[in-house]
């Protein structure tokens, strides 16, 4: 049996913020794995020289806001660790990243209460639990390992992707028994979020029932948000994934 | 009107001089709600005689609470304070990441940065700690690239 192929992918659409980013994302990858194979979803309008020549393989998108799942979609390698591009890679580690799987099909990493100061909205009324214990969002899509040998993986990917699409062009929203929107369980703030129609397909489509979901081990390490305060101790080995999120720099500079 | 002196009054002046009393009133609203009311007794009034304000709390909370509050008061504030200052630190720091990472992403459009060759240079640039780390690896990389500088490309 052929080894599985493997490598990672970077979308970058939109802004020239997200294009920079990924190509210095990119090249931190092959600081510490020259050899990695790296993907480059992108606009056309956006590719220079930099791009074309980083990148191993290169899929034009458009600028959706969610090309990122279009993109994720289309990946051209089996095992596939997606990454927002707004990150960086720190630690020699991210060789070891192909191994992290321990038999899951997709990984995140996860959102636990200790982090919860670092998010907008966690909580909702639709997840909370049996015992009446609030619950919500527990995955953080900022990077993705997934096996794309699995077809129910591709088709969880499509399925992400078109749910979204219909869900930012207000044609799809969880009903209530009367037929209209569920806005009590479902709040209106989910409405042009990703988030939502990833916890949608794995908690609420029967059809990923058995998809198996993980979280990454020492997750944090892996897709460590620059907010974070160390000394909450969040990853126990060093980081590997360094999450530059903060909205009002992406603003500031680049359009 | 009728009133309840919450237990959780403390010296503000603290145990030493234990001149100056704060305290939380609940009073009984006529619609069976409450009404909260934060005060300040001194002991003595401005004819030097005993605070009668003062004297009922001290005879309803006690003396020994009382102090127990202050102390209890005092070692909570200094803690919030600590933590307050770590989280101020670690907000700067993490404002700085922020700043150093979009700097480094703007370097990396300078053409003689953006079209080297020179990956030792590139690597150290991006993994540099801070922006004089960093404008000192983008000054090398333009200096060799313009031939300023002459240093052989990996």
């Amino acid at each position: 049996m052929s080894q599985p192929t493997k490598g990672f992918l970077i979308v970058a659409s939109r802004t020239k913020f997200f294009y920079y980013s990924a190509c210095n994302l990119i090249e931190s990858i092959k600081d510490f794995m020259p050899d990695a194979k790296c993907c480059l979803v992108t606009e056309e309008r956006l590719l220079d020289d930099r791009g074309r020549e980083i990148a191993d393989d290169l899929i034009f998108c458009d600028d959706h806001k969610r090309a990122k799942i279009w993109g994720m979609a289309r990946s051209p390698y089996d095992l596939t660790m997606y990454i927002d591009a707004d990150c960086e890679v720190e630690h020699e580690d991210i060789s070891i990243i192909f191994d992290q799987f321990n038999g899951s099909d997709v990984l995140f990493t996860g959102l636990p209460v200790e982090r919860h100061y670092c998010y907008a909205e966690v909580y909702f009324e639709g997840a909370r639990r049996p015992d009446g214990q609030p619950a919500g969002f527990e995955l953080c899509g900022g990077v993705c390992l997934y096996d794309m040998r699995n077809p129910l993986v591709r088709e969880f990917m499509h399925d992400w992707f078109d749910l979204t699409v219909e869900q930012y062009a207000g044609r799809w929203w969880p009903k209530k028994e009367d037929g209209t929107e569920d806005l009590e369980n479902y709040p209106q703030s989910f409405k042009r979020w990703d988030q939502f129609s990833l916890w949608w397909l794995t908690k609420k489509e029967p059809k990923y029932a058995d998809l198996k979901v993980g979280v990454l081990e020492d997750d944090a390490r892996w897709n460590y948000y620059s907010k974070y305060r160390p000394h909450l101790k969040h990853n126990k080995d060093p980081i590997v994934i360094r999450h530059y999120s903060s909205a009002s720099a992406k603003q500031e500079v680049y359009t | 009107m009728e009133y309840e002196v919450l237990d959780n009054a403390y010296w503000e002046d603290g145990i030493d001089d234990r001149s100056v009393l704060k305290c939380i009133r609940m009073h009984k609203q006529a619609d069976g709600s409450k009404r909260k009311e934060i005060i300040v007794f001194s002991r003595l009034l401005p004819d030097r005689s005993l605070c009668p304000n003062f004297k009922e709390v001290v005879a309803t909370v006690g003396t020994e609470k009382i102090d127990a509050n202050t102390n209890e008061r005092r070692q909570r504030k200094t803690m919030e304070q600590k933590t307050g200052h770590v989280k101020k630190e670690q907000q700067k720091k993490a404002a700085q990441l922020e700043k150093l990472f979009h700097m480094k992403l703007q370097a990396f459009e300078i053409p003689e940065i953006r079209d080297s060759k020179n990956r030792k240079l590139r690597t150290a640039l991006r993994r540099s700690e801070n922006e004089v780390e960093m404008n000192a690896y983008a000054s090398l990389i333009i200096g060799i690239e313009k031939g300023i500088l002459n240093e052989s490309t990996d």
